[in-house]
């Protein structure tokens, strides 16, 4: 009698849990998938890389920036990043140093070298293009859950992938963009493909992620991403090479005072 | 002079010898630039047009723990005509050890202070150069040993700073040459301006040792400091030291002891920059305060484009009273001019306006980034003294041309100066300057 009873308990609470599956919302379902991704792209600690970009403008030039990086994961906030410019070398010494945080605006500072100067940056600058090309500093920035409102649209075919594809609504007022549309590869959630819409709802700019390669046997870090920009026919490739994780690196290597001497 | 360059050699080989193990880096840029001056001379002697070439090579080593730094940055300039814009400096040459959370430096380096664009009145511990730039953003190589902490309540720096570098000024064909115009005539003694000697406050004269101290911090979008030092004074003050026939009264530079407390305030929120900074002296010739404050507004993606503007407004004051000269002055006068001067300098203040021109000022400026490519940027920026009406403009253009060549355009232009202000000797040294610049 008391089996019995226990069966139908279980069976009204299997039921009950695969409806709650079944009734959640794209809403719902996009968050989920967004979470589930960043816990599978986090927890590398530190990384290092040196980040290569190629400007291709639409009339035919062709210009290169190179750009030693280092992040730093920050629990339960935004990662802090420090980016110190190579080329061209009018720029060289030139350092960026941004702390983003899931709430309120990120913080921010350049150092010039030829003042020494370390400058605060208003935060509402993060729209605009990094250094000339088609990524903003808000393209750059650690990707952050609570930073979107999500929408899971449909799970379709990409390339040998399939693809959840989700559209994430800025909750920033500053964003450069009124939508994003992602298709993340369903196994092991990495981005194939990013379209960045403006804030007039109008197609701006279609990023391409591609050369996935898995580091210390967890971690897919992309080598090459393609931005292009369908109002302009812009063009920005990154290349990312010797890229490095868990270097343990620490919260002083992204001081101000390391700024200073980051070179 | 020789034995500098050796020790420079020395240290090219001993880094290069370093080099094979960590992490070296040589970069350098040379500069070709042309000033121009439209409007006829003041002095018979000042020439319109220069050219110069100025060479600005700089290296870094670190090692791979990135523990230990060594720096060296040099610059040389040759002007035609010569003047005394044809110069070296070690700009920078020093060791830092990098500990967790603190590091330790000693030799020469530059350091700036500040949180304002249009006047950096905190900023002290190097001397400016004003030849290589007369904005005051070049500064000459400061010896120093300095220790700084990076703790959860802020960051702190201490400096010693053992010798002191002197100003540095225009001369012989040059623009841009001090005048005393603010000094009253009424005896028909000519006031000449001479660098040849300095004098000093401090018995100790160049070697007083200085300190120096700061502290800063931020809080979310807010950035505080706080900074001291005691020391020699950055700034020299022109003090009577000989009577000439003619007559002529010359002048010459005056270092005096100062104590300077610091504050520096900004708040950023959106595209607003609130900016405070404030500095208080005490010294010899007289204790004062004087205040910068103001805003920059930024507009990101102007029409859809990737251009920036940004807009400043800053408000200068100071309640700096005119100077008397007359003890520093009768102190280093020769005994048998002391009875003729005296008379003079009791009669005769120096207008604070001449050393500390921005009283009660206004700062307009303007910031133009295009972001494209080139890196193009434009600025702009007008002070107006509020009471007379003196005016100094600039205006400033830079773009790359190719990778590593870039170009830029400054123009300065002075009017209605007053005859008390500072800017009055340079009424007729309105500047275009034009600069090549290569980068390798």
């Amino acid at each position: 009698m008391l089996h019995t009873a226990l069966h139908t308990l279980l069976a009204t609470i299997l039921l009950q849990l695969s409806f709650a599956v079944l009734a959640q919302t794209p809403e719902e379902r996009g968050l989920a998938i967004a979470t589930a991704q960043k816990a599978r792209v986090s927890n590398w600690q530190d990384a290092q890389s040196d980040l290569k970009m190629v400007l291709r403008t639409a009339s035919g030039n062709t210009t290169v920036r190179e750009i030693r990086v280092k992040s730093l994961e920050v629990a339960d906030d935004g990662d802090k990043n420090l980016m110190v410019f190579e080329e061209p070398k009018d720029v060289q010494g030139t350092a960026f140093l941004s702390y983003s945080h899931i709430a309120g605006p990120d913080d921010q500072w350049i150092y010039l070298p030829a003042l020494k100067r370390v400058k605060r940056i208003a935060s509402r600058t993060k729209s605009g293009s990094f250094m000339g090309s088609e990524f903003s500093y808000e393209d750059l920035a650690s990707f952050e859950v609570a930073k979107y409102d999500f929408k899971h649209l449909r799970d379709e075919a990409c390339g040998e992938h399939t693809c959840h594809v989700l559209e994430a609504y800025p909750k920033d007022d500053y964003s450069g963009y009124s939508k994003l549309i992602f298709w993340t590869e369903a196994q092991d959630y990495r981005t194939q493909k990013i379209h960045f819409y403006d804030k007039k709802a109008a197609l701006l700019k279609i990023m391409e992620v591609k050369g996935y390669e898995l580091l210390d046997d967890k971690h897919w870090r992309p080598t090459h991403s393609v931005m292009s920009n369908q109002q302009t026919g812009n063009i920005t490739e990154l290349y990312w090479s010797n890229i490095r994780l868990n270097t343990g690196l620490s919260d002083s290597d992204f001081s101000q005072n390391n700024l200073k001497r980051a070179h | 002079m020789r034995k500098t360059f050796v020790s420079i050699a020395a240290f090219f080989l001993f880094s290069s010898s370093l080099a094979a193990h960590a992490d070296f880096r040589f970069s350098a840029n040379l500069e070709a630039e042309l000033r121009y001056y439209p409007s006829q001379s003041l002095l018979k002697e000042q020439k319109d047009l220069f050219a110069s070439l100025a060479f600005n090579p700089q290296m870094n080593w670190q090692d791979e723990q990135r523990n230990h730094t060594i720096n060296l940055e040099l610059y040389g300039r040759d002007s035609r005509p010569k003047g005394n814009r044809s110069y070296a400096d070690i700009r920078e040459a020093y060791y830092l050890y990098a500990g967790e959370a603190w590091q330790i430096q000693a030799g020469i380096s530059r350091v700036f202070w500040g949180v304002v664009e249009s006047n950096h009145i905190v900023d002290i511990v190097n001397q400016s150069d004003i030849l290589a730039s007369a904005t005051g953003t070049e500064k000459l190589g400061q010896p120093m040993l300095s220790f700084s902490l990076e703790q959860a309540w802020g960051n702190v720096d201490f400096f010693l700073l053992p010798y002191f570098r002197k100003r540095e000024f225009p001369d012989g064909p040059e623009r841009f040459r001090l005048g005393l115009s603010g000094i009253d005539n009424t005896f028909n003694i000519e006031p000449v301006f001479s660098d040849k000697r300095v004098y000093y406050q401090s018995s100790r004269q160049e070697k007083h040792v200085d300190v120096a101290l700061r502290w800063n911090h931020y809080w979310g979008g807010f950035d505080m400091a706080v900074s001291a030092f005691s020391g020699t004074s950055r700034e020299p003050l022109p003090i009577l030291t000989d009577l000439q026939v003619g007559p002529k009264a010359i002048f010459s530079s005056y270092y005096e002891q100062l104590q300077q407390l610091g504050v520096e305030l900004q708040y950023v929120y959106d595209g607003w920059a609130f900016k405070f900074e404030s500095a208080s002296r005490w010294q010899q010739s007289g204790d004062y305060h004087t205040v910068v404050s103001g805003f920059e507004y930024t507009f990101s993606d102007i029409a859809a484009s990737s251009a920036d503007v940004g807009l400043l407004v800053e408000y200068l004051w100071h309640n700096r009273k005119d100077i008397s000269i007359e003890k520093p002055s009768l102190e280093v006068l020769d005994p048998s001019f002391t009875s003729l001067a005296a008379p003079f300098l009791r009669n005769n203040r120096i207008p604070s306006s001449y050393l500390s021109p921005f009283n009660n000022d206004i700062f307009l400026g303007m910031r133009f980034a295009l972001n494209n490519i080139n890196g193009s940027y434009f600025l702009a920026g007008v002070i107006v003294d509020a009471d007379d009406q003196t005016t100094a403009a600039s205006f400033e253009g830079n773009t790359r041309l190719v990778d590593n060549l870039n170009l830029s355009l400054n123009v300065y232009v002075f009017s209605n100066a007053s005859k008390e202000s500072a800017f009055y000797a340079f009424r007729k040294d309105d500047q275009i300057e034009l600069k090549l610049q290569w980068y390798f």
